[in-house]
């Protein structure tokens, strides 16, 4: 029986960048799974990152569960960063734990189908440091409400800042047969 | 490399169904993974599973609706959580891992998340009390999955 979670392609920065993207997706998985570790290349405390598919920039919404510490504790919000793009995860900045960066999962089930895409994400990003917004836990569930098939995916920071050098992305398929 | 994530069932519903069974699970991998992406027929349900038709089950959570967040702890209770499949559109997901589900001298452990973006969401455990391996999987509700909503089984293999 074949091994069916198989790496499609990755990206690495070897130097500080506004994203990292994934295009010509195939066609061909049942699932999809993004994990990426990253950074931030300026800000002073953890920035929520943000996904779009196919370079769409509407119907996105998501809801999230969180602890961002530590002056803002345990909450969950609505539509993390917009309904311009999704959440995908938090990071550190600049301004954290020199050489701290995050580990993010985001599943993605039924990417070719013509039913709106749902999301998961696993995020964390630990500085070991008790600074205001330091570290971040969160899950969230996301939802494209859009029938294309997802051919393409952006990384990106909400803010604006770029993405740190040595800042990691494998996107895995999952075949269901 | 060994190959450790191998689809052991898929189902895509071609008609709308209350109950998905996966039977005679092979005991040949070590965790289990169920990934749904599921959409209800009419009204709005709540996700309950059986493991070798026993609901022993008890859970701790952790949720969120996109206002507050809150937690809790339930014995002997099979729905899986507290996000709910929705009839409006193919909004859930869930994900869910089943550890060392072939080992006789433990209870196992099942890691799961659920999320519907209009509702919210939500990691928890579940215990299943009992030593049994787990041959079989009921993922069910009080109401119809829609045609077209998937529901897949793997088996990873630590080896």
């Amino acid at each position: 029986m074949p091994n069916t979670f198989t790496k499609i392609a990755s990206v690495s920065l070897s130097a500080q960048a506004a994203s990292m993207t994934f295009t010509a997706i195939p066609q061909t998985y049942t699932d999809l799974v993004i994990k990426w570790s990253a950074r931030l290349a300026a800000g002073g405390a953890v920035e929520n990152c943000q996904l779009k598919f196919n370079g769409i920039t509407t119907g996105y919404t998501n809801k999230d569960l969180e602890y961002v510490g530590p002056d803002y504790g345990v909450r969950s919000l609505s539509n993390v960063g917009g309904t311009g793009d999704v959440y995908s995860g938090h990071i550190p900045t600049s301004g954290a734990t020199a050489n701290t960066f995050s580990n993010n999962e985001i599943y993605i089930p039924n990417y070719t189908s013509a039913n709106y895409k749902s999301i998961s994400v696993d995020s964390v990003a630990e500085s070991n440091s008790a600074a205001i917004l330091d570290f971040a836990l969160a899950f969230a569930a996301g939802l494209l409400s859009n029938t294309a098939a997802i051919t393409s995916i952006a990384l990106a920071s909400d803010t604006g800042y770029n993405l740190a050098a040595y800042s990691t992305a494998t996107l895995y398929g999952i075949k269901n047969s | 490399m060994p190959s450790t994530y191998e689809p052991i069932a898929t189902n895509t519903l071609g008609s709308a169904t209350a109950s998905i069974t996966f039977s005679s699970i092979p005991n040949t991998y070590t965790d289990l993974i169920l990934v749904v992406n599921a959409k209800a027929q009419s009204a709005d349900i709540y996700p309950q599973y059986k493991l070798n038709t026993s609901s022993t089950l008890s859970r701790v959570y952790f949720s969120g609706d996109g206002a507050s967040a809150s937690s809790g702890k339930s014995a002997d209770n099979y729905i899986v959580g507290t996000q709910q499949v929705y009839a409006s559109g193919f909004l859930f997901n869930a994900i869910c891992h089943f550890m060392n589900y072939s080992n006789t001298t433990a209870f196992k452990a099942v890691l799961v998340r659920n999320n519907n973006a209009s509702r919210g969401t939500e990691a928890l455990v579940s215990v299943w009390r009992s030593t049994a391996a787990i041959n079989a999987i009921e993922y069910y509700a009080s109401g119809n999955f829609d045609v077209g909503s998937t529901f897949t089984l793997y088996g990873i293999k630590a080896a």
